[in-house]
């Protein structure tokens, strides 16, 4: 198929009126020119080249009608936001989906209230609405207004609900509209754990489906609303979950701290030091390993070696972990597709034989853009790779510090000539907080999928003093 | 004259000693003496101190800050940064 559109491309390329017109435009030194030639090649569907010319006249001229602004925000789709993020463009109020790059880029720049006045400025039939309205939330999140949040994470659910049936057709658009609105969920779910409130927070958690994408995240955020409960063993259980083996790639240096937390709440200090003690012999090594890798990957070629299993045979496991880990990321995935797209489309043009200085300067703007959006991804890997080891020292960091709590706990202990009740049994069904409503299974060593997630330890807390204070007189 | 003075007198105190019987010289010490150790008294700075008592030392238990998630606004802002 591809070959076919090549041939077919080549072979009319001479007569073709577009490209006739694309180039005259070139060659003429109207003001409007780059608009000009952005629609000539849009209609030849070379959607990435036309993007830039776009961009240009954006930022030389500014003004655009409704029937460029439709073109556009057809390009914002087909080619991602890259080519109206740039400051020196000042979108107008052409497109609604203006707005929604207006207030992406406000946010990034932590602008809240103009940022706000952008977004609002949606309205439910606009093709970016959903996205506006968990941006809004996001917005009033991090200003500490839960309620306002909430309010818009729930309209974000309910649009994408909604977007999502109509969409019946398109699965892959279907996926999207999915992920969005479970991640308002997710949002609204951290929301009431900070405001408090982690009961309806673990409900809100367990409206997401395990088969989705996002599930393997919410383990650890629940885990913490039970320990914030006190429910040590559930949240020891949410935790042990992610060891099960189809969780392999999820893997959290935050839940061997967790539960090393919730162990040392309950009195089990050897258990806690045992998870401490294996965390140091096992995410040292690893961590030495992911560096070595980054260092030694030469000019940022990840890109190549996630895109080739053969190059990912001598790679350790746990790096060929995380690089599916990123693979499986939102925006990574939909870089990556349009990066692919772009190099289809340098591809095509490189079959265009004509003379018109156009073509050359078309395949060097889409030469320096594939390159540019392939270093961009490189740096979104190198970043994920980087804030990983990161993640790895500061939880060490932490371990370290339950580590000393729970030696002066020990010390304590010897001071005032106490001992714990270490004799206790180490797992009854009794110490489990158990949901009426749900039945309970034996665990046997063996993880079911419908179970991952539900796990919960029986162990008793060893909070008790086993011995009475030895008195003075008695030495 | 001095000298001749000098050396007759040398010459008699030779002759003497010479002449002289050697006396035997006893030696008693006290057989029996009693100190009293209060009453003792030493002049000057004191370098030890006066008893041998060991002051039991203020035990220091500093409490460790332990993390415990609170809040998730990192993750909120990573979630935003990764659409599309």
């Amino acid at each position: 198929m591809k070959y076919l559109l090549l041939f077919i491309l080549t072979t009319n390329a001479w007569g073709n009126p577009l490209m006739e017109r694309a180039e005259r435009f070139y060659q003429s030194q109207r003001e409007s020119r780059d608009i000009f030639i952005a629609r000539e090649l849009y209609k030849l569907g070379f959607f990435f080249a036309a993007s830039k010319f776009s961009s240009n006249y954006l930022i030389n001229q500014g003004l655009i009608d409704e029937d460029d602004a439709n073109i556009m925000h057809s390009l914002l789709i087909k080619t991602g936001t890259h080519f109206l993020l740039k400051d020196k463009i000042n979108l107008g109020k052409e497109h609604k989906s203006f707005a929604w790059i207006k207030g992406q880029k406000l946010l990034m720049k932590n602008k809240y209230p103009e940022a706000e006045t952008a977004l609002k400025s949606l309205t439910e039939k606009d093709f970016f609405y959903g996205e506006a309205q968990m941006a809004l939330g996001v917005i009033y999140s991090l200003q500490k207004k839960n309620d306002e949040a909430l309010k818009y994470y729930e309209l974000c659910r309910a649009h994408t609900q909604k977007t999502k049936e109509l969409s019946i057709k398109h699965n892959k658009l279907i996926m999207y509209y999915d992920l969005l609105g479970q991640t308002c969920q997710i949002h609204q779910a951290r929301l009431l754990s900070m405001k408090g409130e982690f009961d309806i927070s673990i409900k809100k958690y367990e409206e997401i489906k395990k088969t989705s994408y996002i599930w393997p995240q919410t383990i650890m955020e629940k885990a913490w609303n039970y320990y914030h409960m006190q429910n040590y063993n559930q949240s020891l259980g949410m935790t042990v979950a992610l060891k099960a083996p189809i969780l392999v790639d999820y893997f959290s240096p935050e839940a061997e701290y967790l539960m090393a937390l919730s162990y040392s709440k309950m009195c089990l200090y050897n258990d806690a030091l045992s998870i401490i003690s294996q965390y140091y012999s096992n995410y040292q090594t690893k961590a030495q390993e992911l560096k070595t890798f980054i260092d030694t990957t030469k000019n940022f070629s990840y890109l190549e070696i996630i895109q080739d299993n053969e190059k990912q045979i001598a790679l350790h496991p746990y790096i060929k972990s995380l690089l599916t880990r990123i693979k499986k990321q939102m925006k990574f995935n939909v870089e990556l597709q349009h990066y692919l797209k772009a190099q289809l489309e340098l591809t095509k043009l490189n079959a265009i034989n004509r003379p018109s200085p156009l073509w050359a300067e078309v395949r060097t703007n889409l030469t320096q853009d594939i390159k540019f959006r392939g270093d961009n991804l490189n740096q979104m890997i190198r970043n994920f790779l980087v804030e990983f080891i990161n993640d790895v020292f500061l939880n060490s960091a932490r371990l370290f510090d339950l580590n000393l709590e729970i030696i002066a706990k020990q010390k304590d202990l010897i001071y005032q000539n106490q001992e714990l009740a270490s004799d206790r049994a180490r797992g009854d069904e009794n110490q489990i907080k158990k949901d009426p409503l749900i039945h309970y299974y034996l665990f046997n060593g063996e993880f079911w999928a419908d179970e991952i997630g539900d796990y919960s330890f029986g162990l008793k807390s060893n909070c008790e003093i086993a011995t009475p204070p030895v008195t003075a007189e008695g030495v | 004259m001095k000298l001749i003075l000098l050396i007759s007198l040398l010459t008699m105190n030779i002759g003497f000693a010479a002449g002289e019987k050697k006396e035997k010289i006893i030696t008693e010490y006290k057989k029996y003496e009693k100190f009293n150790l209060g009453d003792l008294e030493v002049k000057g700075d004191l370098m030890a101190p006066g008893d041998i008592t060991v002051k039991e030392r203020a035990r220091v238990r500093i409490d460790n800050t332990l993390y415990e998630r609170q809040e998730y606004f990192d993750l909120i802002k990573n979630d935003f940064m990764n659409m599309r």
